[in-house]
């Protein structure tokens, strides 16, 4: 996807206020702190956090100035303050927050390509209102489109070299558009701008529900998240594209599809985007259960507050992976029939493998033989010709008086083959999410 | 004579007698000591460490010149405020010194490597410690030093020292290289980072038993700990069994420590400690009532004071075994004494579902079980052995054997330790497509030796 992000860190008002305080000279009217970009917050604040005691003033001399020169030449917002190291003064000069190797020392001036023209958004602007001199003559019926500057959100700085190129807005009007690897910059005239995306949106949601054609929706969704990428669009809408595909996907059980929005939506989600993320965190518990992933699960598990486990998505996750854990069939396939939204797909995953489990621990149970009724009800099989269908595939079909019982013993070798083809085995799943 | 020289005098000295003790004394990192005190205060007036190094050292290796310098830059430095740079200093230092060591003519200093990797770590963790073990693990410098233990490992592990005795090998230190890697990779929670020191011990053959007993004992209850990671209960009580009875009595925090997990483990298995015991170790609180529960078949008091310390469970990792497996094993004493009570002598045992019924609603508290639950309940405990016999549905009653319907739960083979290493290599060599799951080779999941 997009190249290095550093990650929004949201800084709350009472740290804010510090800041201010701190930075004395600048309570000007232009500059109040809603202006200052986050992650210069966050480089103040690491400054002092690191700052020696005894060079206080020093620090402080050299932070202000180092801030004044970002106004002047209006880099405040498009300097990755994340990269900027602390002033000297501070007991480390590599910055906390930087993400790139500790071995860079000098302050990296974002470039853009060979001319060594700094990013800031007076230049994207301008860039901008250059580009569109080859636009084609606009149409008769579509608005001239003015230069806009690039939406940017703020505490997100600029993107490593290459990427920065393709940051673009889109002129395209077209509702649909079949998905079409990009191999080089996108045409700003193929790419649809935000207003039209979300006319795309309610006419595939449309389109979904009156057709169910899943290769059109899929296709057509993967150009809409193309067009969002490609104008580093990050925002609530973008979210809910990924939600929606993500819960087409799970419809129709394509795994890779909902893995690749649900690792999106994470990132989007941890930049503070807000969506569905309990709904989402329910079907990561769930697709961790299906690829028995303990470790992953454990880990998830630790960072879930109280809140979170109290929403019922969640909740219900969970209760899957207890009664999993203590081979609770009865409650597992009761939370099966319950399951919230699309929850039910992602565990028609591993349906199969949790009803040889618990049929193999029934016929060890049943002597000499179980009414089929019971079996039927408690793995929620719904008809016996179902079960009739999953005993034949594991060479355990024995029935009895014509069909009301199943010959216990003569089943559980065929079962216990199978159940071993499905050893807990500790892997992670296909695609590490 | 400048003090540098002096020093460096007495340090070709040690090397050329090839004196582990004395080059282990000489070589220091603390301010309390007199030679570094000396020597720093001297190189901070100018003086030439390297020159002086390549004067007095001309005819030993590049790398061992290289590290005494880099050791001189790090004195030097030591109290420099910004304490990453120090750590950093150190571990291109180390990283030196195990260039030096890797040759075949060093297995003498031994002990020497012992305390530099031994330092190393308690820097790593020094440094950490300052910000608290925040942020992600690849800035930790404990991550850091993990890759630098490996390849002490490595160094030591494959010393062949020319088909000579196992008393003059690098293999000496190995164990030591691996208790200080555990510490670091439990710390780092990189549980499963441990398997290749483990498995690699095992391919050569490592005697446990013929290291000091310090470091044995570390050894199996990290081993013991890594074990009940991995769900394998009873090959971590045996670790951790060894451990606490090789421990030393005066080590009363590291007893506590391995009695803990140890505790843990035997309750799953059904063996509860002597009131005795947890009142010398401080561990009535947590522990005692706990038993009581089990024994009970008390489930709603188990879970009240599971949830008393519940953090300090989740912390220790033995939370979810605790609150999941001895659930089991809560049940099958809740059964049996409902079996106890039923009982009549002669008579095939019976256990109605709806006796049973009663008596788990009784003890968990909770009104919403149903007679399928029951039978739920009772098909896990047959399927995990923890009873013998067979359930009849119509009649809705469990037929239980005559001889030991109830075995004793430190007899009943734990459910997960079902599946061994060799059987899960099989498995993931054969694996077909139909299982809907892709294996990858993940390299976390190293190929365990049988």
């Amino acid at each position: 996807m997009s190249g290095f992000q550093p990650s929004y860190v949201a800084v709350g008002p009472k740290k804010a206020k510090r800041a201010r305080i701190r930075l004395g000279q600048f309570e000007t009217d232009e500059l109040d702190d809603k202006s200052f970009p986050a992650d210069l917050r966050e480089y103040v604040k690491s400054v002092y956090q690191y700052c020696l005691p005894d060079k206080r003033k020093f620090v402080e001399a050299e932070l202000k100035s180092t801030i004044q020169n970002a106004i002047e030449d209006a880099s405040l917002y498009s300097t990755d303050w994340n990269e900027v190291p602390l002033p000297s003064g501070c007991t480390s000069k590599v910055n906390p927050k930087s993400t790139k190797s500790k071995s860079f020392n000098t302050p990296k001036v974002k470039n853009a390509g060979i001319f060594g023209i700094k990013e800031t958004a007076t230049e994207l602007s301008k860039r901008e209102s250059r580009q569109l001199r080859f636009q084609s003559s606009p149409k008769p019926n579509t608005p001239v489109s003015r230069p806009k500057p690039v939406k940017r959100t703020l505490g997100q700085g600029d993107d490593d070299d290459e990427s920065n190129v393709g940051v673009i807005v889109g002129t395209s009007t077209a509702l649909e558009k079949s998905y079409l690897r990009l191999t080089s910059a996108a045409d700003p005239a193929m790419v649809r701008p935000v207003h039209i995306l979300k006319k795309t949106l309610n006419l595939l949601k449309k389109k979904w529900r009156q057709e169910e054609n899943y290769s059109y929706i899929c296709d057509q969704f993967k150009s809409v998240r193309q067009d969002l990428t490609v104008q580093r669009i990050q925002n609530d809408f973008t979210v809910q594209v990924y939600e929606i595909h993500a819960r087409i996907a799970l419809e129709k059980g394509d795994l890779g599809e909902y893995n690749q929005c649900q690792t999106q939506l994470r990132e989007l989600y941890k930049k503070g985007i807000p969506g569905r993320e309990n709904e989402f965190i329910a079907y990561r518990l769930l697709y961790l259960l299906y690829a028995q992933n303990h470790a992953d699960i454990n880990a998830l598990m630790r960072t879930l507050t109280p809140e979170r486990k109290s929403d019922p998505a969640i909740a219900h996750a969970l209760m899957v992976r207890s009664s999993m854990a203590t081979g609770n069939y009865h409650r597992f396939f009761k939370l099966y029939l319950q399951a919230p939204n699309m929850g039910g797909y992602l565990m028609d995953k591993f349906m199969e493998r949790e009803r040889i489990i618990a049929l193999r621990a029934i016929c060890k149970a049943f002597r000499p033989m179980v009414e089929t009724s019971y079996i039927i009800q408690e793995l929620a099989l719904g008809t016996q010709l179902a079960l009739f269908e999953v005993l034949k595939g594991h060479k355990a079909f024995f029935p009895v008086n014509g069909g009301t019982h199943l010959d216990t013993k003569a089943a559980m070798p065929g079962l216990t083959e199978s159940t071993n083809k499905y050893a807990k085995v500790d892997i992670k799943g296909p695609l590490s999410i | 004579m400048s003090t540098v020289t002096a020093y460096l005098q007495q340090v070709r000295s040690a090397i050329d007698y090839k004196n582990a003790p004395t080059l282990c004394q000489l070589l220091q990192f603390y301010d309390n000591d007199p030679n570094v005190q000396a020597l720093r205060m001297e190189l901070a007036q100018g003086v030439n460490g390297k020159a002086i190094v390549e004067n007095i050292f001309g005819d030993h290796s590049n790398a061992l010149k290289n590290f005494l310098s880099a050791y001189l830059e790090l004195v030097q430095h030591l109290q420099d405020p910004d304490a990453l740079a120090v750590y950093d200093r150190y571990s291109a230092m180390f990283s030196m010194y195990l260039v030096q060591f890797s040759s075949p003519d060093s297995n003498w200093q031994v002990p020497l490597f012992k305390q530099l990797a031994s330092m190393l770590v308690q820097l790593a963790f020094r440094v950490d410690k300052m910000t608290g073990f925040a942020g992600s693990n690849k800035d930790k410098k404990l991550d850091d030093a993990t890759r630098l233990l490996s390849k002490c490992f490595n160094i030591a592990i494959s010393d062949r020292n020319d088909g000579g005795p196992f008393e003059q090998s690098k293999k000496q230190s190995v164990l030591h290289v691996t208790n200080l890697a555990f510490k670091l990779y439990f710390k780092l929670r990189q549980i499963r980072m441990c398997r290749t020191f483990i498995s690699h011990l095992a391919k050569e053959n490592i005697q446990i038993d013929m290291f000091p007993k310090s470091q044995q004992v570390t050894y199996r209850y990290y081993l013991g700990r890594y074990y009940l990671f991995e769900s394998q209960v009873r090959k971590a009580e045996r670790e951790l069994d060894i451990a606490f009875k090789k421990c030393t009595r005066y080590a009363t925090k590291n007893k506590r420590l391995i009695l803990i997990y140890l505790i843990s483990a035997r309750m799953v298995l059904g063996i509860f400690p002597r009131p005795e015991l947890l009142a010398k170790y401080n561990l009535m609180d947590k522990y005692h009532s706990l038993c009581i529960a089990i024994k009970q078949g008390n489930l709603a008091g188990y879970q009240y004071h599971l949830e008393r310390h519940m953090p300090t469970f989740l912390q220790e990792g033995t939370y979810i075994m605790l609150k999941e497996r001895v659930k089991v094993v809560i049940w099958r004493c809740l059964f049996r004494k409902v079996y106890v009570v039923l009982r009549e002598p002669g008579k095939t045992p019976i256990l109605p579902f709806s006796q049973c019924l009663i008596a788990l609603r009784f003890s968990s508290g909770d009104q919403t079980y149903d007679l399928l639950d029951i039978e739920c309940l009772l098909v896990s405990l047959l399927d995990q052995s923890y009873l013998k016999g067979y359930l009849h549905h119509h009649k809705q009653i469990a037929v239980l054997s005559k001889n030991v319907a109830f075995p004793r739960v430190r007899d009943v083979r734990v459910i997960t330790e079902r599946y061994d290493d060799a059987a899960v290599e099989a498995h993931l060599a054969a694996q077909t497509v139909d299982t809907g799951l892709q294996f990858s080779t993940n390299t976390n999941f190293a190929t365990m030796e049988s």
